[in-house]
């Protein structure tokens, strides 16, 4: 094995299994840049844990993704019936789908947290504009996972939330009919419907996710995570990543699952009643909670707005709205020098508050 | 037939024709023309084209009665005018020129029956507005108790006006027609249930109120469940007579098919019939039926210890059935309540919970196997009722386990991740206070 590259003396060939890879795929080198790993120590360090957090979620969402996939079977004559049996029927299948679907709303929980804390401490200050771009596009298919996999169960919330869903869709000009048949199969919410999704959400979905999720690891890792401003002219405090960051990470990721089981025990995920495209739409029609800020402003939006339909007003608006959100860190041009700090901030609150208050009342009013 | 259905008859001929009552009269037919252009009715269809009519309108007190409401009456409707059944010349607004020697005035008593019968029973001409409507009301009229006492002299027998009205007939599938189902009791009230009015005839005048409470009256005056009978679904409308003791589980057995079916193949068909018993109505009465419960087959205070001693073979029966049912009602309780319980500490029963709903058509069944008055039929119906409730109490008893098992392994879960979280935290104390030194 060649010397170590900063001149260190050459450690002596390790034994055993270990030493049988390392000879091959030179572990040594990756040992040597776990040690010398750190993360900054600042008074913000726990919102550093959020991203964790979700990847850990994700990897639970596959796995017990995986699971369930051994028993769901697609369409509209079996997707409610395959969940029902696999909620009562399946040894462990109503923990494993509890947690599945607990997890999914932790994940977009953890993904909006790390993701505004990203924000309010302007890490995505040259050169970390890409970590953003990622970081925002991979909560963009969270919110794609939880859609389509909102309508898997064929019950009856489900099918009318994705037909107001899709009905958005739809009021988009030019593209927004052959988009909204392209999602359906069709001009109604069919078992075609749930084909696509579940395609979507079981393979273009997590195909993607994985591309994007390994960029957005690899800048980070290659990156490291972002210091605050001041410390350009006063370094503070950083820690060793491994072990200490690792086993603060695992400590909150113990404590995650252990909030997971609870959730997933004490309040296992209803199935409610099987779709009917016949039946009346029940009371109480809503999206997972991460859309009902959107589905709320767009239901108090006049009905024409300067001529313009509302709806079609309100989608517009929300596109250009994430379209900016996305480019931020193209836009705030005084992140690297601590300039603008206030005007950013105000915009955070206000994007904040708003989504609170929607989500609330989304959540009361439906 | 009731001297207020007649009331606002035409009598005098007083004429009031100052330009501006004319002037608003030609405003009101100009309202009319429009609104019928509007809604794509040929114009006459709405506006009576008749001088009697717009005469009468200016008319005050019981003279205007006649053209009150006539102008939505269906035979206006159908551009009939006030001659079609009163004769004159509806053409002219001179009252002496319009009562001329075709002018017929106001039919009376029975020549009532024979002024509608002149177009009603004529296929031909009724073809031509409502093909579907039957033309042999006049001669059902009278085969009827009403059409029999009219025909021996009894003007106070209901003739067609009494039901139908006089000038604001409307068809009978409008909300606000005499003989809309929901109005229809009513309308026979008008007459039934007045004790003066049916003195002579010797008949109870309290059906309108035993009705209104029944089972039958409930839901139709209530709920307003148009499926359910009025008076004229059992004693017929044109032909009404009460039906007689053997015509009884016919009348019944229209809706109630399964039941009449199987009373008619139990031992009590001919029981009744020898005892001059009214079928059906012997056990749930008539205008006052009430709604069934299994109660009503208790061999000590049902409707068997009527005639049965809680120890002959009719109270044995009584007894076997009613443990039969009461057996199933309870299991199906039993379900229900166990299922709930499931189901609202969120446990997965939908599956049980669909099932029992073929235990409680079960139930249904085992209640209708009753008027068979064997108790060998009875079980065999509620047989799958119980098949069914055994197994939706064991998911329920098995749901409720694993909830508790839920629980408990949540319990050492918990416990398990705890400790390693402690174990965790303090490598990382350990870890940090290496590091320091």
């Amino acid at each position: 094995m060649a010397g170590h590259p900063e001149g260190r003396p050459t450690p002596a060939p390790s034994r055993g299994l270990h030493g049988w890879l390392d000879a091959r795929y030179q572990l040594e080198g990756l040992r040597g840049f776990l040690a010398e790993k750190s993360v900054p120590v600042t008074r913000h360090f726990f919102l550093y844990y959020f991203g964790g957090v979700a990847l850990f979620l994700f990897i639970i969402q596959v796995l017990t993704g995986i699971l369930l996939l051994l028993y769901y079977r697609a369409g509209s004559d079996a997707s409610f019936e395959s969940v029902r049996f696999i909620v009562s029927q399946v040894k462990f299948g109503w923990l494993v789908r509890s947690i599945h679907s607990w997890s999914a709303n932790l994940m977009a929980l953890s993904a909006f947290l790390h993701m505004f804390s990203v924000y309010f401490t302007r890490a995505y200050r040259p050169p970390r504009e890409l970590s953003w771009v990622t970081g925002f596009l991979l909560l963009v298919l969270v919110m794609g996972f939880g859609f389509s996999g909102y309508l898997l169960p064929w019950n009856e919330l489900a099918f009318f939330a994705t037909k107001v869903g899709t009905d958005i869709v739809g009021v988009l000009p030019f593209i927004g009919h052959p988009l909204l048949v392209l999602l359906r199969g069709g001009d109604e919410v069919t078992g075609a419907t749930l084909s696509r999704f579940f395609g979507i959400h079981v393979a273009v979905l997590p195909g993607l996710f994985t591309v994007v999720l390994a960029l957005h690891l690899l800048m980070i890792q290659r990156q490291g995570m972002a210091e605050p401003v001041e410390w350009e002219r006063t370094p503070g405090r950083r820690m060793p990543f491994f072990p200490h960051f690792m086993l603060r990470d695992l400590l909150l990721w113990v404590v995650v699952l252990n909030i997971l089981a609870v959730l997933a025990v004490l309040f296992p995920w209803g199935l409610g009643q099987k779709a009917d495209a016949f039946a009346s739409a029940p009371a109480g029609i809503r999206p997972e909670w991460y859309f009902l800020f959107m589905f709320q402003t767009l239901k108090l939006l006049p009905a024409r707005i300067a001529g313009i339909e509302g709806e079609l007003l309100g989608v517009l608006g929300f596109g250009a709205a994430g379209l900016a959100w996305l480019l931020v860190p193209f836009f705030d041009r005084g992140a690297d020098s601590g300039r603008g700090r206030s005007a950013m901030r105000l915009i955070g609150v206000a994007v904040v508050v708003y989504m609170i208050v929607f989500t609330v009342l989304g959540w009361v009013l439906a | 037939m009731r001297a207020s259905w007649r009331q606002g008859e035409p009598r005098g001929h007083r004429r009031r024709r100052t330009l501006v009552a004319r002037g608003l009269t030609l405003a009101a037919g100009m309202a009319f023309l429009a609104t019928s252009l509007a809604r794509g009715q040929a114009p006459g269809a709405v506006v009576p084209n008749s001088e009697c009519w717009k005469c009468h309108l200016e008319l005050e007190g019981d003279e205007r009665g006649p053209a009150h409401g006539f102008a939505e009456d269906i035979h206006a409707q159908n551009g009939l005018t006030c001659s079609d059944c009163h004769g004159g010349n509806p053409a002219t607004d001179d009252v002496e020129q319009a009562k001329d020697k075709t002018f017929r005035g106001v039919p009376r008593g029975k020549d009532v029956v024979a002024v509608c019968a002149r177009c009603h029973s004529d296929a031909a001409f009724m073809r031509r507005y409502n093909p579907a409507l039957p033309v042999d009301q006049a001669e059902k009229y009278a085969t009827s108790v009403h059409g029999q006492r009219l025909a021996g002299g009894d003007t106070k027998a209901a003739i067609c006006i009494s039901c139908h009205g006089v000038h604001g007939i409307l068809p009978a599938d409008r909300p606000r027609s005499l003989i809309y189902p929901r109005n229809l009791p009513a309308t026979c009230n008008h007459c039934h249930g007045d004790a003066a009015y049916m003195a002579p005839y010797g008949i109870p005048t309290d059906q309108f109120a035993k009705y209104r409470a029944s089972v039958h009256g409930v839901a139709l005056l209530t709920r307003g469940d148009l499926g359910a009978p009025a008076c004229n679904d059992c004693h017929g409308n044109h032909g009404a007579a009460p039906p007689g003791v053997e015509d009884l589980s016919r009348v019944c057995g229209l809706c109630h098919a399964l039941n009449a079916e199987l009373f008619a193949a139990g031992p009590h068909a001919a029981a009744f019939e020898a005892a001059d018993l009214p079928q059906c109505e012997a056990c749930h009465g008539n205008h006052a039926v009430a709604a069934t419960g299994d109660s009503l087959i208790d061999a000590r205070s049902g409707v068997c210890a009527t005639c049965h001693a809680v120890d002959d073979a009719g109270g044995l029966a009584a007894v076997a059935m009613r443990a039969t049912l009461d057996s199933l009602q309870l299991a199906y309780g039993q379900s229900v309540e166990l299922l709930g319980q499931a189901s609202q500490k969120g446990m997965e029963v939908g599956q049980a919970t669909f099932e029992l709903k073929e235990a409680r058509q079960s139930l249904i069944e085992a209640r209708t196997a009753t008027h068979t008055i064997t108790p060998a039929r009875v079980r065999a119906a509620a047989a799958k009722g119980r098949e069914i409730t055994g197994r939706a109490i064991q998911a329920g008893r098995r749901a409720l386990a694993d909830y508790q098992f839920r629980r408990r392994g949540l319990g050492v879960a918990t416990l398990a991740l705890s400790l390693f979280a402690v174990v965790l935290y303090l490598r990382i104390r350990r870890t940090d206070a290496k590091s320091s030194t």
